[in-house]
C-alpha cells in the first residue's frame, strides 16, 4: 500500500507562489514523494481555502483559477470530507488553544488521522502539537 | 455486466478501500476503474498525484505575478486571507 502524505492549503500555495521563502522546501518535499511512491490526499476543504487566498488575499487570479481548473479536471487526490471527519474536527477545534488553530486546519488533522498518513504536507506548527509529522520531518527521517 | 469471482490480498483490499474513501465512490467501481487502468498501461512506478502535484508547481510558476505579494503571505496566509493577528 502506498504510503500517503495529506496536504493542507499552505503547502499548495507554496507550490504555487516562487517568490514564497519556503517554495524551494515544498517543491523538493513534493519531488522526494514522487520520487518514493508517497501519494498526496487533500482534503477537499483545502481548495476553497487555496483558492480563496491566492485570488482575494495574494491577488493572483491566474495561479487561483488554474488550481480550480485542476480540482475541475481530477488532478488532484481528494478526500471528500464527510460527517465523520466534521465531528472528529469540532474534537480536535474544541482542544485547540490558539486563535490560530483553525477549523480548516483541524480537518486536515482528522482526514490524517483517518487515513493513517505518514505526514501532512504543510508548515503548520500546529500539526507536530497534535501528533502529526510535518513532510519536512518525515522527509528528514527517511 | 458479467460478475466475476477473484481472491484479492489482504493489501488489495485495503487500498480498494482506502480509494474508494478517498474518491467517494462504491468499492466495485474503483476495483472496475483500476482495471481499465491497469490494462491499458503498465504499472508506473513512484506518485502520480505528487507528480501532478509538482505540474501544478511548474504551471502556476509560469503565470506572471500580479503586484507584490509579501514574503510571509504563506505564513500568515490566515491573517492576509480572513484578517486577525499574525503568527508569532
Amino acid at each position: 500500500m502506498n504510503k500517503i502524505a495529506v496536504g493542507d492549503a499552505d503547502g499548495l500555495i507554496s507550490l504555487a507562489l516562487a517568490i514564497d521563502p519556503n517554495h524551494t522546501l515544498a517543491v523538493a518535499g513534493t519531488t522526494a514523494f514522487a520520487k518514493q511512491g508517497i501519494e498526496v490526499v487533500f482534503p477537499s476543504t483545502v481548495f476553497p481555502e487555496a483558492i480563496t487566498s491566492l485570488k482575494r488575499a495574494a491577488n493572483q487570479p491566474e495561479k487561483a483559477h488554474l488550481l480550480a481548473r485542476q480540482f475541475a479536471q481530477g488532478t488532484f487526490n481528494v478526500a471528500y470530507v464527510d460527517q465523520d471527519i466534521m465531528n472528529r474536527a469540532c474534537e480536535i477545534f474544541e482542544n485547540a488553544k490558539s486563535k490560530q488553530n483553525t477549523f480548516f486546519d483541524a480537518i486536515v488533522a482528522a482526514t490524517a488521522e483517518n487515513l493513517g498518513a505518514e505526514c501532512i504536507f504543510s508548515f503548520d506548527g500546529w500539526y507536530p502539537k497534535l501528533g502529526h509529522q510535518l513532510f519536512t520531518t518525515f522527509l528528514n527521517d527517511q | 455486466m458479467q460478475r466475476f469471482y477473484i481472491y484479492l490480498t489482504d493489501e488489495q483490499q485495503k487500498r480498494i478501500e482506502q480509494t474508494a474513501q478517498i474518491t467517494n465512490k462504491p468499492k466495485s467501481e474503483v476495483v472496475r476503474e483500476a482495471l481499465d487502468k491497469g490494462l491499458v498501461r503498465s504499472k508506473k512506478s513512484g506518485s502520480v498525484s505528487a507528480e501532478a502535484l509538482l505540474e501544478f508547481a511548474k504551471q502556476a510558476e509560469a503565470i506572471p505575478m500580479v503586484g507584490q505579494v509579501p514574503d510571509d503571505f504563506v505564513k500568515n496566509m490566515d491573517h492576509y486571507t480572513w484578517g486577525g493577528s499574525k503568527n508569532e
